[in-house]
C-alpha cells in the first residue's frame, strides 16, 4: 500500500473582516484510502489577535494515510467560524484545498466563502447575528449545481503541509524526487474568486486636440475673439450708410500692429510739434522741432533681443537692442499670447447702467411737489395749509440758521410744535414780519384738506365755510402770554407804526411783534377744530450807528380739542426717569374726608383730617423741581412762566442775583432777617408752610401716579429750615439807617440719588433712591434801611446727581420647603423631650404681630398688613388710623405697590423698603412660615 | 483587550567622527552658527529685550466739578470775564464772575462704571453791546488707570479766538493722554506722581493765571489732551454767550516700561526660541 | 414582524444616538455652566446627567445581550432600567434649570426611542419565554 503522511499546521487566518476566529477542519478522501493514524478532524482554538488582523492558530496536523489508489486523493475542508462578544458563533467561510500531491514542504493558502443571502438576510444578518450555513457540507467540494449558490468572499485560511509520499513508486507513480527538498506555493483556487476583479485600467487613447498647440492655431482663435461679431457688422451696414470698406478699415487698423501708429499726431494733414512720428511733417518740418514727444510704448525688456523705437535725427528708427545681461530671455517658448481685455463696445442702455454700478454718480435733484394740493388728510408732519388771498398756501414761520437773524422759511408741519426765535435786521413798519396783521390777517387756517372737494364748489375759495376755514382771533398778551385781550382785527392797538428821531439818530418803533403762539387745537386725523393766535407786541429804540435788530418768538403748539395744559399730566419716564426730563415733586396737604357711618342713622357726617398729595396741575413750578431762571443780567427770576427746571441727569450750577425789597413796618430786626431768608427760600422754589418743609415730596419714578403714596420720598434736609430760621439774627443800628442779618444762607445744595433698577423684562429704569437738601455759604449782610428794605443778595444753587446703582444680583428664590413634624414624643423612649419655652415665645411673638395687623383694618395677607402699618406710619407717624384711610389701602393692594411683585411670587416673600418700596425682602423675623 | 498606544520613544543614533575630520568641522560650524545667529537677527532687529510696550484701556475719568473760564471782550468796562467755583478763587475774582449756569452730565453709555462722555455748558453773562474776543476753559479731572496703576488730576485745557459776534459756541473732542516717557508701572503701587491739582486753589492771583496754569501743565511727563477737535458756533448779538463741550473719553493707547518678567518673557521668546533646538 | 429585530436595530440606534445625547448634554452643561451665573443645582443637573449614562449604558448593553442570546432576565432588567433613565431625560427636558431649546430636542427623540424600546422590548420578551425547541 502506498502511503501519505499529511505533516503541519493551520497556520493562520487572514483579511477576515472580524477577529475572534476559530475552525473547523475535516479530512476528505476517497474510498480507497486509509487512516492509519492521526485524526480526521478537528477544531482549532479561538484566536483574538491584539496587533494586527491576523490570526494565528498553528495547529498542528499530522496523518497518516495508506491508499490502493490514487482516486479520492486528501481534501481538507475547512469552517471557519466568528465567536461573538455574546458567546455565539457565527459561519464565516468555507473553503477546501487539495493536499498536494508532490512531497515536500508546502505553504498552501485556502480561499475561503460565505453563502450570501438576500438584503433582508443581510439586514437581519448585521442585527442579530447569523446567517445562512450549508447544510450539507459535501457541497464544499462536489462539483454539482453550484449556480445556484450565491457566494461572497471571506478571508484567507494558511496551511504548511510537509507530505511525505511512500511506496508510490511500487505502483507506478513516479515522481521527481529532486522536489522533495523544493518548497512549492500553491494556492487552490475555489470557485469564487477573491473580492470582484480588480478593474483594469484600459489604456484608451485620450482624444487628441485637433488644433496643434502651434502658432497657426493660435492666431485663428485671436482673430475670433477680437474681430467685431459679423452680426453686429451686419445692422451696422443695414441701419447706416455707411460703405463696408470703413468697417473693412476700421477693423485692419484695430489688428494692425502698433507700428503704423502716431500717439501724438493729434491733427489730420497737419504736422504736429514736436511729434516726429507724424507723417504729416517733412523733414524741414522738423527741423523747428526741440525734441521728440515719447509714445506709450511699451518694451518687453526681459527679452535679450527686442525692437525699439529710437528717433535718430528727429526721424525714428526701430533699432534692435541685444542686452548681454546674464539673466535674459534668449529663448521663450510659450504659446503666442494675447491680452484679454475689455474693448467690445457696450450693446445696450442696460449694460450701460450694469457698469455704471459702484460708480461716481451726481444726485440727482428732487423736486418736493409742494405745489400740488392734494386732498388727503393731515397726518403728522403733513405741511399746514392756509388760505391767504384766495391761494392756497403753506404756513410758514422764519427761522434762524447758523447766525442767528431770520434768514429761511420752514412750513409749519401739523403735530409738530415749534418754538424758535430769530432776530430782524431790517427794523421799520414795513416789514411784513414785524406787523401783527401779518399772522392773521386775510388769512383762513384750513381745518383739513379732506373737507375741501373742488370738484363740489368751483368757487370753494370765495365762500369757504367756517368750519373748514378757520378763522384766527388773535389775542394781545403782555409779557409771559398773561393777561391776554381779545381784539378785533381793525383795532389800532396792534397797528405798528415807527418813527425816525433825527436828533437822536434813533428810530422808535411802536408794536412790533416779539412773540407768536400758535394753539392749534386738533382731532387728530379729523384735523383743526380751533385756533388760537397769542402775540406780544413790543415798542422799540433802535439807534443808527448800532446795527439793529429785533429779536422775534414763533410758538406753535399743537394740542387735543379737549385737552387743556396741565403739567400733572406730564410724566418723565414710564416708569423709570429719563435723562433730560424734570423731576416730579408734590405737596403733602391735609383735607377733610367725609367719613360715611353706614350704622348711624343721624345725618351729621363726622370729617376726618387726612393727609394727600397734591399738584396744582396749572404751574409747573408746584408739579417740577425747580430753580430760578437767570435772565440776562444775572438776575434771578422764579415766577410761573420763568424757571429753571432740573433735569434728570444734569448737574447744575446756578448762581443769580436777587434784587427784592421788604415792607419793614412794625417788624423786629430778626424778624426782617427772617423775611429776608424766607425769600431767598422763596427763589429756591421751597415753599415754607409752618418753617418746615416735611410737606413736599419728590416721586421715585419718572410716572409716579399722585394717589399712590408709595411712589413718592421725602427730601432729606440736613438742617431743618426752622433751625435755619432760628438761627439768624438781625440787628438795627443806631440811627435806624442800616440792618445787619446774620447767618442767612445763600446756597441750596441739592443731591439725588438714583440707581437704574429692573421691572422684570424693562429694565434699567432711573429710579430715584433719595434727595437731599443742604443749605450752606452761611453770610452776613449790612442792608442800607428806607422804609422798604432793599436788598441785593448773591444766590447759589447746586444740583448733583449721583448714580449708586451696584451690580444686580439675581436670586432665585428658596423652593417650597416640606416640613414634616413628628409629634414631640414620637421617639419618647430614647429621646429625652425638654420643656419648649423657646418655641412658645416665638409663636407669642407672632400672635403679636398678627394682633397689629388686625388694627390696621383691611388684611389682604399677613404681609401686606406689614405694609399697611409701614404706610399708616407715613402717612400718621402717630399710629395708625382705624379703619385705614381708603387711599391707603389703595396703595396696599395695587400692583404699583409692590412694584417688583412678580419679583417676589411667594407670598411670604414681599416688597419692602422704606416706603412700601420695589426690592424684595424675606420677612426678618424667624420662625414664621406658612 | 483593547491596545493603546501609551508611550514613545525615538531612537537616538550617533554619528561618530575624529577631531580632525571634515564632518567634525562642519558640525562645529552649524553648531556654532545656530547659536549665533539668532543672536545676531535679533540684534540687528531693534535689540534683543523689550524697552517699550503698549496696552489699550479706557481710563476711568470723574469731573471734580471745578472749572475756570477766563475770557475777554471787546467793552472796556468789562474787558475780563473770569468764572470759577474754586472756593478761593471765588473768593477774589468774584466781581469778574458773570457766568450764571453751568449744566454738567457724565455718561457712562454702557454701564461699565467708566464715563465714556462728558457734556458741559455754560452760560455766561454779558453786558450790552459786548462780546467775547476770546476764552479759555480748563476742567480738571481725575484720571485713573488699572492696569498700569496710575492716578492723576489733569485737565480740559482750550483755548480759543473769537474773531466777532458768537452766541454760542460747540465743542465736540476726544481727550487721549499724551507721554514725553514711557510709564513705569507697578502691580501694587499707585503712580501718584501727577496726583495734584491742576490749579492751585490758594487765593494767590498769579496761580489762576492762565500762563501759569499751562506752564505747569506742560512740565507733566502724562497729561491729557484733546484730540479731534471739532467746533461750531453761531454768530449771532445775543445777551450771552453759551459753550457747550462735549467730551468723549476713548479708549487710549498708553505706553509704559515692561516689567522684568515681561522682558525676560520677550527675549526668550526672541532668542531662545531662534536658538532652541 | 421580527420583534427581536426591531428591539436590536431600536438599540443599536440608541447606543449611537446615546453617544451622541451624552455628549452634547454634557457639553451643554459645560456651555451652561460659562455662560449662566444664576445655575443654583448645576451639581444635581449634573450629577442626574451622569447617572442617566450610567443607567442608559448598561441598559443598553443589557439589553443586547438578552436580545440577542434570546434571555428574557437581561431584557426585563433593561426594561425596569429604562424607568429611571426615562426619568432622567424627563428631568432634563422639565425640571431642570436652564433647558435649552437643542436639549429639549434631543431629549425628545431620546425619549421617543425609548419608549417604543419598552414597548418592542416587552413585545420580544414573549417569544423568549416558551421553552426551547431544539431541532
Amino acid at each position: 500500500m502506498a502511503e501519505v503522511h499529511i505533516i503541519g499546521q493551520i497556520t493562520e487566518a487572514k483579511d477576515f473582516p472580524k477577529e475572534n476566529l476559530f475552525c473547523k477542519w475535516y479530512l476528505q478522501v476517497g474510498n480507497n484510502w486509509k487512516v492509519i493514524s492521526g485524526k480526521k478532524e478537528g477544531q482549532t482554538q479561538v484566536t483574538s489577535p491584539q496587533f494586527g488582523k491576523v490570526c494565528k492558530w498553528s495547529y498542528p496536523i499530522d496523518i497518516h494515510l495508506a491508499t490502493a489508489g490514487l482516486q479520492g486523493w486528501p481534501k481538507i475542508y475547512l469552517q471557519v467560524y466568528h465567536l461573538d462578544w455574546l458567546g455565539r458563533s457565527h459561519i464565516f467561510g468555507y473553503g477546501f484545498i487539495t493536499v498536494p500531491t508532490t512531497p515536500g514542504t508546502h505553504i498552501l493558502d485556502c480561499y475561503t466563502w460565505r453563502p450570501f443571502g438576500t438584503i433582508k438576510d443581510r439586514f437581519v444578518q448585521y442585527f442579530l447575528g447569523g446567517g445562512y450555513q450549508i447544510k450539507n457540507p459535501d457541497l464544499i467540494f462536489s462539483s454539482g449545481e453550484r449556480y445556484k449558490l450565491s457566494t461572497e468572499a471571506m478571508g484567507v485560511v494558511s496551511f504548511e503541509l510537509c507530505v511525505v509520499l511512500r511506496n508510490f513508486s511500487n505502483y507506478g507513480v513516479e515522481y521527481d524526487t529532486s522536489l522533495e527538498n523544493v518548497t512549492t506555493i500553491q494556492s487552490s483556487e475555489t470557485n469564487v474568486k477573491k473580492g470582484t476583479t480588480s478593474p483594469i485600467l484600459s489604456t484608451t487613447a485620450v482624444p487628441t486636440t485637433t488644433c496643434k498647440a502651434n502658432s497657426s492655431c493660435f492666431a485663428n482663435s485671436t482673430n475670433n475673439s477680437v474681430t467685431v461679431p459679423p452680426t453686429q457688422q451686419t445692422t451696422a451696414l443695414v441701419t447706416t450708410p455707411i460703405p463696408a470698406s470703413f468697417f473693412h478699415f476700421d477693423i485692419k487698423t484695430s489688428e494692425r500692429s502698433s507700428k503704423n501708429l502716431c500717439i501724438c499726431d493729434l491733427t489730420i494733414d497737419y504736422c504736429d510739434l514736436n511729434c516726429c512720428c507724424d507723417k504729416d511733417c517733412s523733414l524741414e518740418n522738423k527741423l523747428v522741432f526741440d525734441h521728440c514727444e515719447e509714445d506709450f510704448r511699451q518694451y518687453d525688456t526681459r527679452y535679450c533681443q527686442y525692437v525699439k523705437h529710437i528717433y535718430v535725427n528727429k526721424t525714428p528708427h526701430e533699432f534692435q537692442i541685444n542686452q548681454n545681461g546674464l539673466f535674459c530671455i534668449v529663448r521663450s517658448n510659450l504659446p503666442a499670447s494675447y491680452i484679454v481685455q475689455r474693448k467690445q463696445p457696450l450693446k445696450s442702455l442696460q449694460d450701460a447702467q450694469f457698469e455704471r454700478q459702484n460708480k461716481f454718480n451726481w444726485p440727482k435733484p428732487t423736486h418736493e411737489d409742494s405745489q400740488i394740493f392734494n386732498y388727503f388728510n393731515y397726518t403728522y408732519g403733513k405741511p399746514l395749509l392756509i388760505l391767504r388771498n384766495n391761494t392756497i398756501e403753506n404756513l410758514q414761520f422764519l427761522k434762524s440758521f447758523v447766525v442767528t437773524s431770520c434768514v429761511v422759511k420752514e412750513d409749519i408741519k401739523y403735530l409738530i410744535d415749534v418754538k424758535s426765535s430769530c432776530s430782524h435786521t431790517n427794523i421799520s413798519a414795513d416789514n411784513y414780519y414785524l406787523k401783527a396783521d401779518t399772522f392773521f390777517r386775510n388769512m383762513t387756517i384750513i381745518a383739513n384738506p379732506g373737507l375741501l372737494n373742488v370738484s363740489k364748489h368751483k368757487n370753494f375759495l370765495k365762500n369757504c365755510t367756517k368750519d373748514v376755514c378757520l378763522n384766527v382771533r388773535p389775542k394781545i398778551c403782555n409779557e409771559d402770554f398773561e393777561d391776554c385781550v381779545q381784539i378785533s382785527p381793525n383795532d389800532t392797538r396792534i397797528k405798528s407804526s415807527c418813527k425816525v428821531n433825527i436828533a437822536n439818530n434813533e428810530l422808535f418803533c411802536i408794536n412790533l411783534v416779539q412773540n407768536v403762539r400758535y394753539n392749534f387745537y386738533h382731532n387728530g386725523s379729523s384735523g383743526l377744530i380751533k385756533v388760537e393766535l397769542y402775540l406780544i407786541l413790543k415798542s422799540a429804540t433802535f439807534y443808527y450807528h448800532q446795527e439793529m435788530e429785533f429779536s422775534q418768538t414763533i410758538e406753535v403748539n399743537f394740542i387735543w380739542w379737549n385737552h387743556t395744559l396741565n403739567y400733572s399730566s406730564h410724566l418723565s419716564g414710564n416708569p423709570g426717569y429719563l435723562v433730560g426730563k424734570p423731576i416730579l415733586i408734590a405737596n403733602i396737604v391735609s383735607i377733610n374726608v367725609p367719613i360715611n357711618n353706614t350704622n348711624s342713622t343721624s345725618n351729621a357726617t363726622s370729617y376726618k383730617q387726612q393727609l394727600q398729595l397734591y399738584r396744582n396741575p396749572s404751574d409747573f413750578t408746584e408739579n417740577f423741581l425747580v430753580l430760578p431762571f437767570v435772565n440776562s443780567e444775572g438776575v434771578c427770576v422764579l415766577s410761573k412762566h420763568k424757571y429753571t427746571p432740573v433735569e434728570f441727569g444734569y448737574n447744575v450750577y446756578l448762581r443769580c442775583e436777587i434784587n427784592d425789597y421788604l415792607w419793614i413796618k412794625n417788624l423786629s430786626a430778626k424778624n426782617v432777617c427772617i423775611a429776608v431768608q424766607n425769600t431767598i427760600f422763596k427763589y429756591w422754589a421751597l415753599k415754607v408752610t409752618n418753617g418746615t418743609l416735611s410737606n413736599r415730596v419728590i416721586a421715585l419714578f419718572g410716572n409716579a401716579y399722585i394717589y399712590n403714596i408709595g411712589d413718592w420720598l421725602r427730601p432729606m434736609f440736613e438742617n431743618d429750615l426752622k433751625d435755619i430760621l432760628n438761627r439768624t439774627w438781625g440787628e438795627f443800628d443806631r440811627q435806624n439807617k442800616t440792618l445787619k442779618c446774620g447767618n442767612i444762607t445763600t446756597l441750596l445744595i441739592t443731591e439725588i440719588f438714583h440707581a437704574r433698577v429692573d421691572f422684570d423684562d424693562i429694565i434699567n429704569q432711573e429710579k430715584i433712591l433719595a434727595t437731599t437738601f443742604q443749605f450752606d455759604n452761611f453770610q452776613n449782610f449790612t442792608f442800607a434801611l428806607n422804609h422798604t428794605l432793599q436788598f441785593y443778595i448773591k444766590l447759589g444753587a447746586q444740583v448733583m446727581f449721583h448714580d449708586i446703582t451696584t451690580k444686580k444680583m439675581r436670586k432665585l428664590v428658596d423652593p417650597p420647603s416640606l416640613k414634616i413634624r413628628l409629634p414631640h414624643d414620637f421617639f419618647y423612649p430614647f429621646v429625652k423631650i425638654d420643656n419648649h419655652g423657646v418655641r412658645q415665645a416665638l409663636f407669642m411673638n407672632n400672635n403679636s404681630i398678627d394682633r397689629i395687623c388686625k388694627n390696621c383694618g383691611d388684611i389682604v395677607n399677613r404681609y401686606c398688613c406689614r405694609y399697611q402699618k409701614r404706610c399708616c406710619e407715613y402717612l400718621n407717624p402717630s399710629g395708625c388710623p382705624t379703619p385705614a384711610s381708603p387711599e391707603a389701602r389703595i396703595s396696599c393692594r395695587t400692583p404699583q405697590f409692590c412694584r417688583s411683585s412678580t419679583d417676589c411670587p411667594m407670598f411670604k416673600q414681599c416688597c419692602d423698603t422704606s416706603i412700601c418700596g420695589a426690592t424684595c425682602m424675606k420677612p426678618t423675623f424667624s420662625g414664621y412660615r406658612y | 483587550m483593547v491596545v493603546l498606544e501609551v508611550f514613545t520613544k525615538n531612537i537616538k543614533i550617533s554619528y561618530k567622527s575624529t577631531l580632525l575630520s571634515k564632518a567634525s568641522v562642519l558640525a562645529l560650524i552649524f553648531g556654532v552658527l545656530s547659536l549665533v545667529l539668532p543672536f545676531i537677527f535679533a540684534y540687528k532687529s531693534k535689540g534683543l529685550w523689550l524697552k517699550r510696550d503698549t496696552f489699550y484701556e479706557q481710563p476711568d475719568v470723574k469731573f471734580r466739578g471745578e472749572y475756570i473760564f477766563v475770557a475777554t471782550t471787546n467793552n472796556y468796562n468789562k474787558s475780563v470775564i473770569t468764572c470759577s467755583n474754586l472756593p478761593h478763587f471765588d473768593n477774589v475774582l468774584r466781581p469778574l464772575d458773570t457766568c450764571s449756569v453751568i449744566k454738567v452730565r457724565e455718561t457712562d453709555r454702557n454701564f461699565d462704571g467708566k464715563t465714556e462722555e462728558l457734556d458741559l455748558s455754560l452760560q455766561v453773562n454779558l453786558p450790552v453791546n459786548t462780546h467775547l474776543t476770546s476764552f479759555c476753559i480748563i476742567i480738571p479731572f481725575n484720571y485713573k488707570l488699572q492696569v498700569c496703576p496710575l492716578e492723576m488730576q489733569t485737565a480740559i485745557i482750550f483755548q480759543e479766538l473769537l474773531p466777532f459776534y458768537i452766541s454760542k459756541y460747540s465743542l465736540v473732542a476726544n481727550v487721549v493722554v499724551t507721554q514725553t516717557s514711557p510709564l513705569i508701572c507697578h502691580r501694587k503701587n499707585t503712580n501718584t506722581l501727577f496726583n495734584y491739582p491742576v490749579i492751585v486753589d490758594n487765593g494767590d492771583l498769579n496761580n489762576y493765571d492762565i500762563n501759569t496754569i499751562i506752564t505747569n501743565f506742560s512740565k507733566r511727563n502724562i497729561s491729557t489732551s484733546l484730540r479731534d477737535v471739532y467746533k461750531s458756533f453761531s454768530p449771532g448779538k445775543t445777551q450771552n454767550f453759551v459753550l457747550n463741550l462735549n467730551i468723549e473719553f476713548p479708549e487710549d493707547r498708553i505706553y509704559y516700561k515692561p516689567g522684568f518678567w515681561q522682558v525676560l518673557k520677550w527675549a526668550w521668546i526672541h532668542t531662545i526660541f531662534l536658538a532652541g533646538d | 414582524m421580527n420583534t427581536s429585530l426591531t428591539f436590536e436595530v431600536l438599540l443599536y440606534l440608541n447606543s449611537y444616538y446615546f453617544g451622541l445625547f451624552a455628549v452634547c448634554e454634557i457639553g451643554m452643561n459645560v456651555v451652561k455652566y460659562m455662560n449662566f451665573p444664576d445655575l443654583k443645582h448645576f451639581s444635581t443637573d449634573f450629577g442626574i446627567l451622569m447617572a442617566v449614562c450610567v443607567i442608559e449604558l448598561f441598559r443598553v448593553i443589557l439589553a443586547r445581550k438578552g436580545n440577542l442570546t434570546e434571555r428574557k432576565w437581561p431584557v426585563l432588567v433593561a426594561i425596569f432600567l429604562t424607568i429611571p433613565s426615562l426619568a432622567g431625560v424627563l428631568y432634563f427636558m422639565i425640571w431642570q434649570s436652564h433647558a435649552l431649546r437643542f436639549e429639549y430636542i434631543i431629549c425628545g427623540i431620546q425619549v421617543g426611542l425609548q419608549f417604543v424600546e419598552i414597548v418592542t422590548g416587552i413585545l420580544c420578551l414573549l417569544p423568549f419565554c416558551k421553552t426551547p425547541e431544539y431541532y
